[in-house]
């Protein structure tokens, strides 16, 4: 893999020489109106531009990222990792000399829409464009207005620590090539103009596919493979489809569910964890409920795809019997409390383990890393108080949670392979913050 | 007569079957308590402490220490990644609730009890009894107890109790404050007074310390401290 990057990499430095005469021409940024059936369901529609663009901060969770641990909302300084190294968030405050108080709406515009800084610089597409393109412009200039509306705060940008041959800027003219198409949204008049709002928020902004799609060797996202699911890189954890497959994506979620899990963290059955409790504590629990929902219809719609990463049919393995006795005591004995005997969990506290695609999916990394490190669901407005799961890690051996694993996931229905106490030790180590 | 019998052992095989899977599965309750076993995995129930675990008791502390201690984990101001991972999500109101919480609960006596069972370092517990009540004045380190109060219990309304608490926890912890790896509020107290503590201070006191039987409850809060000590806002 990392040689076959290395050779894209150096057999496009001949393709750099030519960006330097085609690349960089400047173009006067385009107009991108927002669509008139769009406006008609834009809940914000009417709000002042701070306010607009406050509500679309938090549909694109701006915050999830432009604000490290304890630091101050929108100064950056996040460390992103990526399999080419860590990207440092930037500062996005209107400080003059350390964030973008300089910058003027059609520098933001370009930004977001072109993939490119203030001096025309390429942007790194952990910053992700491929979406923001497809932003409108008056919505763009609105959250240009609201971030120019935040108190200033000085703090320089951390220099970025990719390793070489990323750390060059202008070989992204290669990626862009490979990956990134400038473009509007444009409404499809074969749905209603609920469902066309879902899509505008749910591939624009809300950049969904970014982190529910998987990644080839390059990190670029190939377009049939969008929303079928994906390892997020470096953070070790997997983000399930968002197609209508029954067992890995939305098949089996009614529209109301989805909404609820944006809203609240919690749905009767369910409950976020990982970076997606992240996305609902900044972002989706502010959003009107009509977006939710235009969001869910459009999700919902999505057909399932040949790369959906269902589960695959099990035969029962010898092997697993031992598992499967040993994973019986441990679930009686540590999880039974609060998951219940049948798997049935508690509504809205505790989630379901029966057909749970994150309980029975392909990749075992989800809840592996659920019981090593356990976890909240957010705090949010409708769901202030929520019932946490302890980590097990300091409790179980390897065994004792490959054996619990292999048992939930053959149980109540459930039929998946068996968790082996070496993939447990691998996720041991992982960093979880 | 026979249909009787067999009618009769027939309902109370389903009563028994139907006992079973009632009895399985414990009453969910929506209690604080309930919410909160994601804590009392490592610190015990009710939040008293685990018999031989690094981990410390949380019960019974002052509602204001818990409360900026969890605020640190959650903003990341203390490390410990899984602490900082669990909270990373979770409001001001809901973590003051937790504060309240484990504030109010009663101690273990079991924790202690055990520990005190092993064999214990005399020359270190006999200097740590000597430096939690005396200090060293001569080296600029208070004794502990001008702060934490005469049993160790705490002061309010922030100053945690360290009577009881696990050894090789005290011994971390202080050793951080010396190292530098734990960043308090300024002025930073507890790390001017680690930095003048030998190791074997830091070893004498914690075995002193964890030998002790927390009882009672904090003081109340004094006007004067030997050394100025910052506070998280």
């Amino acid at each position: 893999m990392n040689r076959r990057r290395l050779a894209l990499a150096i057999g496009v430095v001949v393709g750099v020489v030519a960006a330097g005469v085609f690349g960089l021409r400047s173009s006067k940024p385009p107009s991108s109106p927002l669509d008139a059936t769009l406006v008609a369901v834009d809940p914000v529609a009417n709000r002042d531009p701070v306010e607009r663009g406050r509500y679309l901060a938090a549909a694109g969770d701006c915050i999830g990222c432009h604000q490290a641990r304890g630091g101050e909302p929108y100064a950056g300084g996040l460390a992103v990792p990526t399999p080419f190294g860590r990207i440092y968030t930037t500062n996005i405050t209107p400080d003059r000399e350390t964030g973008i108080g300089t910058w003027s709406a059609d520098d933001f515009w370009r930004a977001l829409h072109e993939g490119k800084g203030k001096h025309g610089e390429y942007l790194y597409p952990a910053f992700p464009y491929p979406n923001y393109t497809r932003i409108a412009r008056a919505d763009a200039d609105a959250l240009f207005a609201f971030l120019m509306a935040q108190r200033p705060v000085r703090r320089p940008n951390t220099p970025h620590a990719l390793r070489f041959p990323y750390s060059m800027r202008p070989l992204l003219v290669v990626w862009r090539a490979l990956y990134f198409r400038e473009g509007a949204f444009q409404s499809d008049p074969a749905h209603d103009a609920e469902w066309n709002r879902g899509a505008y928020l749910s591939s624009g902004l809300g950049h969904c596919v970014a982190c529910h799609s998987p990644r080839n060797g390059f990190g670029g996202i190939a377009v049939d493979d969008e929303l079928t699911g994906g390892l997020i890189p470096e953070q070790n954890w997997y983000a399930p489809s968002l197609t209508s497959h029954v067992e890995a994506g939305l098949g089996s979620w009614s529209i109301d569910e989805v909404v609820q899990l944006l809203k609240h963290g919690v749905t009767e059955r369910y409950a976020v964890f990982g970076p997606m409790a992240e996305v609902v504590h900044d972002g989706t629990q502010h959003l009107d409920e009509r977006d939710l929902r235009a969001m869910a219809v459009y999700l919902k719609s999505l057909p399932p795809k040949a790369s959906d990463d269902a589960p695959p049919i099990q035969t029962t393995a010898t092997m697993r019997e031992d598992l499967m006795k040993r994973g019986a005591r441990v679930y009686a004995d540590a999880c039974v409390d609060c998951h219940r005997t049948n798997g049935e969990g508690v509504a809205r506290a505790y989630p379901v383990l029966a057909q749970n695609p994150s309980v029975i999916m392909n990749s075992t990394i989800n809840a592996i890393r659920m019981v090593l490190n356990g976890g909240f669901p957010p705090s949010t407005d409708g769901n202030p108080r929520p019932y946490g799961m302890p980590p097990f890690a300091q409790r179980l051996s390897d065994e004792d949670i490959a054996a619990v694993l292999t048992y939930v996931r053959n149980s109540w229905g459930n039929r998946a392979p068996a968790v082996s106490p070496a993939d447990v030790q691998r996720y041991r180590s992982v960093p979880v913050d | 007569m026979r249909i009787a019998r067999l009618v009769a052992a027939a309902t109370c095989l389903v009563a028994s079957a139907s006992a079973q899977t009632v009895a399985t599965d414990r009453p969910f309750e929506d209690t604080i308590a309930q919410r909160l076993r994601a804590c009392t995995g490592c610190h015990g129930d009710r939040g008293a402490g685990v018999v031989d675990s690094a981990f410390p008791r949380i019960a019974g502390q002052p509602v204001d220490y818990l409360f900026a201690q969890l605020r640190a984990f959650r903003d990341g101001a203390r490390t410990y990644a899984p602490m900082n991972f669990l909270l990373a999500r979770q409001s001001d109101g809901y973590l003051r609730e937790m504060a309240t919480y484990f504030s109010a609960q009663p101690q273990d006596p079991r924790v202690v009890d055990t520990r005190a069972l092993k064999p214990v370092d005399r020359a270190a517990f006999d200097a740590g009894r000597a430096l939690v009540h005396e200090g060293r004045p001569a080296d600029g380190v208070p004794a502990c107890v001008a702060c934490h109060g005469p049993t160790m219990m705490g002061t309010l309304p922030a100053i945690p109790a360290l009577a009881g608490l696990p050894r090789d926890l005290m011994i971390e912890q202080i050793g951080s404050w010396k190292t530098g790896g734990h960043r308090s509020p300024e002025p930073n107290c507890m790390a001017t007074i680690a930095s003048r503590m030998s190791g074997g201070d830091i070893v004498a006191a914690a075995t002193w310390l964890s030998l002790q039987q927390p009882a009672g409850v904090p003081e109340a809060p004094r006007e004067a401290l030997p050394i100025a000590c910052g506070r998280a806002p």
